[in-house]
């Protein structure tokens, strides 16, 4: 064996071998070739995206007309808001879910004395995920201060799993991770991003660009009356497509109340409240079948801590569907205005502007009398908002034949 | 590690590699041979250390036997005695990871059934990576040994010849006399430009075949499946053509890669596929489709049942039992061993025509061979049998034949042929391209194309000259394929 295995060197220096070396090197220069053919692309492809960041994950500096405005961010909260935690390492944190993410501004003068402050609000997040999240921001700031977090009945669903933009990869780390590095520099979907990204920046209506502190509101919203009825009914549809199929889960409850011990073993105080849906949300819960479902999540969540409660059927979530509406994005998302009522009102600052009825902070002592006055202004509403209340109804109905 | 994964392309190749040829330009030869062994256990390994010791012990028995079993006399008892321990040793191993579940589940009395699951805990056994292909390859080892058809292989040689990277955990099932030999030729051992230059354009070819078509098919072809019941005639074929070639660029594109990482280590490993889907017969299939284990098949089951040798009666029924245990070798399921029955069938059905002497125009054979193929990856991917029949019913047109179009369009006059109409936004189960389910169909049509009239990468590569059109042709595919390995997943529903 060790014989066979004696290199025979003779042959290099043999007529065929010179023949065999010249035709080597021609297979060397080969593969220099597709070397170069393979990364020089990836290698421009990687600057390209870089430079263009459009995630918003490498602090690259903004330039106007080029980056500034960078739409992808949109459906990758769970990725960028991982990274801007560990490089802004906020005092404050905004949690919730897209409703947060869109009405409770980090800037708002309500904050003023607890800056640096983030809007971590994720989309669709479920309580496990925004524990993940708080645990990651602790992680990298042990001076976290104040968190508020705004809850939602859908956010308790078991159906409501972790989204696949979520992984447990990026977070509790001090950098960004290398699978999103190479994600988010070497891959076709950056590159499409990093396009969209150039595309929207040069549109002059988006010359203002993107929040760096989480808080994405409606850009450029068209209050028209066909605009607003659309956005309307589609969020039912959303709903019913989303939380039709509903069960409360236990394992969320308890997620929740480690976030609530968690913030209290690290000394941060924190803030609770259920957000104020429109009206119709309430109504879309009910046509579900969930309505009694949803009073005893409320029931479980006083338990572990004092929530304010700002949804139901009040002066700020009644208002009327129509065009150019002041506190409704659609039937899910207050607006930014309305956001700041719910920072006043929780921080108990300047709570003379906020309407009496708008926010009550429920323990288990006055829980089953704030449940029974929902349910007699529910009664009131239903009276004189006949149209809307029908509306939902209808469109569950055709969800259901559509089924 | 995944063939199709940075860590394996950036890291573990290029270490693996530098390190094989660094030792061998040294000329030491045995530490080449031990690094390239022990980078092929770590591979291995990586996955799920708990692995490990089961293809450790797996070797070590399986050399043990035949080293015992080629120092007795070929064909003699005492070999024959320590064959068939060998052979319980390793169908009971396989026998145990991969079919205990589910002979268990169709066991006809519950009790029996109960009392087995709770001794043997059927139900948290995990099937160790590859364990059905290195069993194989051993099995084959040791029945060669008996044969005296070995020749002495020292134990890191062969460790090396069972895990082997590249071939370790999809093939092409490599036969001990075809590698062994070649960690011992001095060539092995030299760079070659030559073949790394084919290495890379045979890697780059599987690569762009299971990542830039298998992947972007694979999603549409659980939304079928899973619905089987409520498929028309359009969506049962489009889930059924989709499942076809997803399986054929995946598996065929994973042995590409495979086989281009053996030119690149100097080692060349057989060829795996040759364009299945041009067959104009079923036995023509069997030799173009996963041919390893065609020639596996029929080495070490056909010709030992009997092969042909034993009469028309018997040879039929060695054709059924081959391809009845080829299918349970897939996977624990009925509908595997019905998948594979159905081909039993198909191969006799094929067998006895040609004794007609009877040759069919070649187009009408194609068609035939191919509508027949896919009916058959229609069983080998339901979820079960009645799922498998919705699906054919609704291909053969029994559910009714749906085209796409309005009712009041041009089309309607197909009508009065019992044709009916159907418009695309109610084919909720075909999938879109680019917002558009039309052309879902062009996509379709085109693959078909790549499938049936392209060359193969075994052809591509025989035409391969090392000029600049073939480098940046080759370049371009490799970089569109390691950009589209990477995907940012994306929020699904969108402001909630």
């Amino acid at each position: 064996m060790t014989t066979e295995r004696r290199f025979n060197l003779g042959f290099l220096t043999s007529s065929k071998g010179e023949k065999r070396k010249v035709r080597g090197s021609k297979y060397r220069k080969f593969n220099l070739l597709v070397l170069l053919a393979a990364f020089t692309p990836m290698a421009a492809v990687g600057l390209f995206n870089v430079a263009l960041d459009p995630y918003g994950v490498f602090d690259t500096t903004t330039v106007a007309g080029i980056n500034q405005s960078k739409p992808r961010k949109g459906n990758n909260d769970r990725l960028f808001k991982a990274t801007d935690i560990i490089r802004i390492k906020p005092a404050t944190l905004l949690f919730g879910s897209s409703r947060t993410r869109q009405g409770l501004d980090p800037t708002y003068a309500a904050l003023k004395d607890k800056q640096p402050a983030y809007n971590l609000g994720l989309n669709g997040a479920n309580p496990y995920e925004q524990l993940r999240y708080l645990e990651h921001a602790i992680a990298n700031n042990k001076n976290l201060k104040t968190v508020i977090i705004g809850i939602d009945f859908f956010m308790f669903n078991a159906y409501n799993e972790n989204q696949p933009g979520f992984t447990e990869d990026r977070l509790e780390k001090q950098s960004i991770s290398l699978q999103d590095t190479i994600n988010v520099v070497f891959s076709i979907d950056a590159l499409s991003s990093s396009l969209e990204t150039l595309n929207s920046s040069r549109n002059p209506q988006n010359q203002e660009g993107d929040s760096l502190k989480g808080f994405m509101p409606y850009k450029n919203i068209d209050l028209g009356k066909k605009v607003t009825d659309w956005r309307f009914v589609n969020s039912y549809q959303v709903y019913f497509k989303n939380h039709a199929k509903y069960q409360l889960s236990e394992k969320y409850i308890a997620d929740f109340k480690s976030f609530v011990e968690t913030c209290k073993k690290h000394g941060i105080t924190l803030k609770v409240y259920i957000s104020p849906g429109h009206a119709t949300d309430n109504e879309a819960i009910r046509a579900t079948g969930h309505w009694a479902t949803q009073e005893k999540w409320k029931r479980e969540i006083v338990k572990i801590v004092p929530v304010w409660d700002f949804s139901g059927y009040n002066s700020i979530t009644s208002e009327p569907i129509k065009e150019g509406m002041k506190n409704y994005a659609d039937s899910s998302h207050y607006r930014e205005n309305i956001g700041n009522l719910i920072l006043n009102r929780v921080l108990n600052y300047q709570s003379n502007k906020v309407p009496k009825d708008f926010g009550v902070l429920i323990t288990p002592e006055n829980i089953e009398s704030h449940l029974a006055k929902i349910n007699a202004n529910r009664e009131a509403w239903a009276k004189n908002n006949q149209k809307e209340a029908k509306l939902v109804q209808d469109i569950k109905r055709k969800f259901d034949r559509g089924n | 590690m995944l063939f199709n994964s940075y860590i394996f392309i950036f890291v573990f190749l290029p270490i693996t590699l530098l390190g094989f040829f660094t030792f061998s330009r040294f000329r030491l030869i045995h530490l080449a041979v031990g690094w390239i062994t022990l980078c092929s256990v770590i591979f291995y390994g990586y996955w799920n250390p708990a692995y490990l010791p089961i293809i450790l012990i797996s070797m070590a028995v399986n050399y043990f036997l035949g080293v015992r079993i080629s120092n007795a006399k070929a064909m003699s008892k005492k070999a024959k005695t320590l064959l068939w321990l060998g052979l319980f040793f390793n169908l009971a191993l396989l026998g145990y990871y991969k079919y205990a579940n589910f002979f268990v589940s169709n066991l006809p009395f519950p009790a029996i059934a109960n009392f087995i699951e709770a001794q043997l805990n059927t139900k948290s056994i995990v099937l160790p990576l590859a364990i059905s292909f290195f069993t194989f390859q051993q099995i084959a080892y040791l029945v060669d040994a008996y044969r005296g058809e070995t020749k002495e292989y020292n134990f890191v040689d062969y460790c090396l010849f069972v895990t082997f990277f590249p071939q370790l955990i999809a093939g092409p099932i490599v036969h001990h006399k075809e590698v062994i030999p070649q960690f011992r030729k001095a060539r092995t051992f030299l760079l070659s430009h030559k073949n790394l230059a084919l290495g890379i354009a045979m890697f780059t070819l599987g690569l762009s075949k299971k990542v830039l078509i298998a992947d972007n098919l694979s999603p549409w072809v659980a939304p079928a499946f899973n619905h089987a019941s409520e498929l028309n005639f359009i969506e049962a074929w489009v889930g059924a053509l989709s499942y076809t070639y997803q399986l054929y660029f995946d598996f065929s594109g994973y042995s590409d890669m495979a086989i281009g990482l053996g030119l690149m280590f100097n080692v060349r490993l057989s060829m795996n596929f040759n364009s299945p889907y041009k067959a104009t017969s079923i036995s023509d299939f069997w030799r173009r489709w996963h041919i390893t284990l065609s020639n596996f098949l029929r080495d070490y089951l056909y010709i030992p049942l009997g092969g042909s040798r034993r009469g028309e009666i018997r040879r039929y029924g060695n054709l059924l039992i081959t391809m009845l245990l080829g299918g349970l070798w897939h996977g624990a399921g009925w509908t595997f061993v019905i998948w594979g029955g159905l081909h039993g069938m198909y191969l006799c059905i094929n067998h006895a025509w040609r004794q007609l002497n009877k040759p069919l125009p070649k187009f009408l054979a194609w068609t035939i061979t191919f509508l027949a193929v896919i009916a058959a990856w229609v069983l080998f991917r339901a979820k079960n049998l009645p799922d498998a029949m919705e699906i054919l019913q609704a291909m053969a047109g029994m559910k009714g034949i749906v085209f796409p179009g309005e009712a009041q369009g041009k089309l309607a006059i197909l009508t009065q042929f019992g044709i009916q109409l159907q418009s695309w936004k109610d084919m909720a189960y075909i999938p879109e391209v680019n917002g558009n389910k039309a052309l879902t169909l062009v996509v379709l049509a085109l693959v078909t194309i790549c499938a049936t009239k392209l060359p193969n990468s075994e052809e591509m590569l025989k035409k391969l000259k090392p000029n600049w059109g073939w480098a940046i042709w080759i370049g371009a595919l490799a970089s569109l394929s390691l950009l589209s390995l990477n995907r940012v997943s994306e929020f699904l529903y969108f402001q909630f």
